[in-house]
């Protein structure tokens, strides 16, 4: 991430937050899910 | 609209940070990894006309099983068809032609299902969005590979494992839609398709515009191209994809491929009704599911953190490790029924996932590495025909071999025993086929001052 200008920090945040939510959405369903596995 | 689209239109500035563009990977294939997820819809699609339960005149399982089969191997054959075309285009158009195919596939299919016509589904879900699930798979790759020459595993691990977490999302978000639109008069699976083709063809097509591809020449900052090294097989010339397919190595990468996913796709579609078979008594069907779950998340992982792995200690060894830590793992599963410890046979297959993963995230590195960076997507493409050819063979196998012994008197418990052996076989098998893997001769390379053999309208990965 070295070359991280003050320009495209926003942008970078905004891309990553676009993908990185709905998969941590969709990791935390699985985990739930899976907990019934170790009850 | 041609010209917004073109390759030369998205060359990047200097200031341009490269991190921006495993997001828009990230967007393709977490869209496209839905595929992982279309069983949440068989079901409910085996009582759309009798809405609360199957009546006759409505689609049985077997018959839906297909539409994700054509799906695979139309992925297979496109991303072989088309490789050429995505690199030659470069990643905006690529990427845009996948989100118009993928979210095309859902409306035409949403048809056929309210038309009741399964032929309308095979063609849409099935063809048509074959066709984007395969161009939606190449169209990252070369372009990450150019982006991080210095972390070629790790920049394509993280694309891929975005094909690996869609179903992750896609699942939990198929059923809310299904549920949100479900009344005395729909499932709910013709709205929600329509929902998904809509919201994936959006999401694919962001990802598709914030695509750039380095200019000529440019490398990050501080880095230098390592010297070639033999014993990690990276060399810097160029294999044509016409003539990759004249080279051992690229039929040796293509059956390590293939081998990888026969194994695992065999027992991915088999773990639910695997674990409550031989742990009868403390298995339950949700956590079954739970355990289907919890392999989705090592499968994702795995997609990540062996093709990273793959960064430090080279292709060749990552392989080598799925194929002597693999066979091992896949002799202790029978055993763990013998002991009667799910936990032990939970571990062995979530291990087992995270390498079926790594085996589809590291092969677009060992491909760079092998046949050059420059026709990287073109051979990949090629490459995962392997893939389609596995969607077929290793649920076949399992089901037949499964069948055969219980035909012939064995428990259904025990009945999963030869087929792990098998599969450790096939690893085995696929071991030595990676062992085998030596650098390209130099007579099927691209060289300064030597004709190239590439066919008319192949061009390199960022020219």
């Amino acid at each position: 991430m070295a070359e991280t200008t003050a320009s495209s920090a926003p942008k970078l945040a905004l891309a990553w937050a676009a993908v990185g939510l709905p998969l941590l959405w969709g990791v935390a369903e699985t985990l739930y899910r899976a907990l019934a596995l170790f009850r | 609209m041609a010209g917004l689209l073109s390759k030369e239109r998205i060359v990047a500035r200097s200031n341009f940070n490269r991190w921006l563009i495993p997001p828009c990977a990230l967007a393709t294939h977490l869209c496209i990894g839905q595929a992982y997820a279309l069983s949440v819809f068989n079901l409910p699609l085996t009582r759309q006309l009798g809405i609360t339960h199957s009546v006759p005149g409505d689609w049985k399982l077997t018959e839906l099983g297909w539409v994700f089969t054509i799906a695979i191997f139309v992925l297979g054959a496109s991303a072989a068809v088309f490789g050429k075309w995505a690199q030659a285009q470069g990643p905006r158009k690529s990427g845009l032609v996948a989100a118009a195919c993928w979210g095309a596939g859902f409306l035409v299919g949403a048809l056929g299902i309210q038309l009741h016509q399964l032929w309308l589904v095979y063609l849409g879900y099935g063809v048509l969005g074959g066709c984007g699930l395969g161009i939606g798979y190449i169209t990252p790759v070369s372009t990450l590979i150019s982006w991080f020459p210095d972390r070629r595993g790790m920049a394509t691990g993280m694309a891929i494992m975005g094909f690996g977490g869609g179903a992750l999302v896609a699942s939990p978000f198929s059923d809310f839609l299904m549920k949100r639109f479900a009344s005395d008069t729909s499932t709910g699976v013709v709205e929600s398709w329509i929902v998904l083709g809509l919201v994936y063809f959006l999401f694919m097509t962001g990802g598709a515009f914030g695509y750039r591809v380095p200019a000529e020449g440019w490398k990050p900052e501080g880095w230098s191209e390592p010297p070639e090294n033999s014993q990690r097989l990276i060399t810097r010339d160029n294999v044509t994809p016409h003539e990759a397919l004249r080279t051992p190595q690229f039929w040796l990468l293509w059956w390590v491929l293939c081998l990888n996913v026969t194994a695992g796709i065999g027992v991915l579609g088999q773990a639910s009704a695997m674990i409550q078979e031989i742990f009868r008594d403390k298995i339950t069907p949700s956590s079954a599911a739970g355990f289907v779950g919890l392999l989705s998340l090592f499968n994702m992982a795995g997609r990540f953190g062996w093709a990273s792995l793959s960064d430090k200690i080279g292709r060749k060894a990552t392989y080598a490790c799925f194929f002597t830590i693999g066979p091992v793992l896949y002799g202790l599963v029978p055993l763990s029924g013998k002991l009667g410890s799910p936990a032990m046979f939970v571990g062995c297959f979530a291990i087992i996932l995270t390498m079926y993963g790594g085996g589809f995230s590291t092969i677009p590195a060992y491909i760079a590495d092998i046949f050059g960076p420059k026709y990287v997507g073109a051979i990949h493409g090629r490459v995962l025909t392997a893939w389609s050819a596995a969607g077929v063979f290793g649920p076949v196998l399992v089901n037949y071999i499964r069948e055969f012994q219980i035909d012939h008197g064995v428990s259904k418990d025990h009945a999963y025993s030869v087929t792990m052996y098998i599969m450790a076989g096939l690893l085995v098998i696929a071991f030595f086929a990676n062992l085998a893997v030596r650098r390209v001769a130099e007579r099927h390379t691209e060289r300064p001052g030597k004709p190239s053999s590439t066919p008319h309208g192949a061009t390199p990965a960022h020219a």
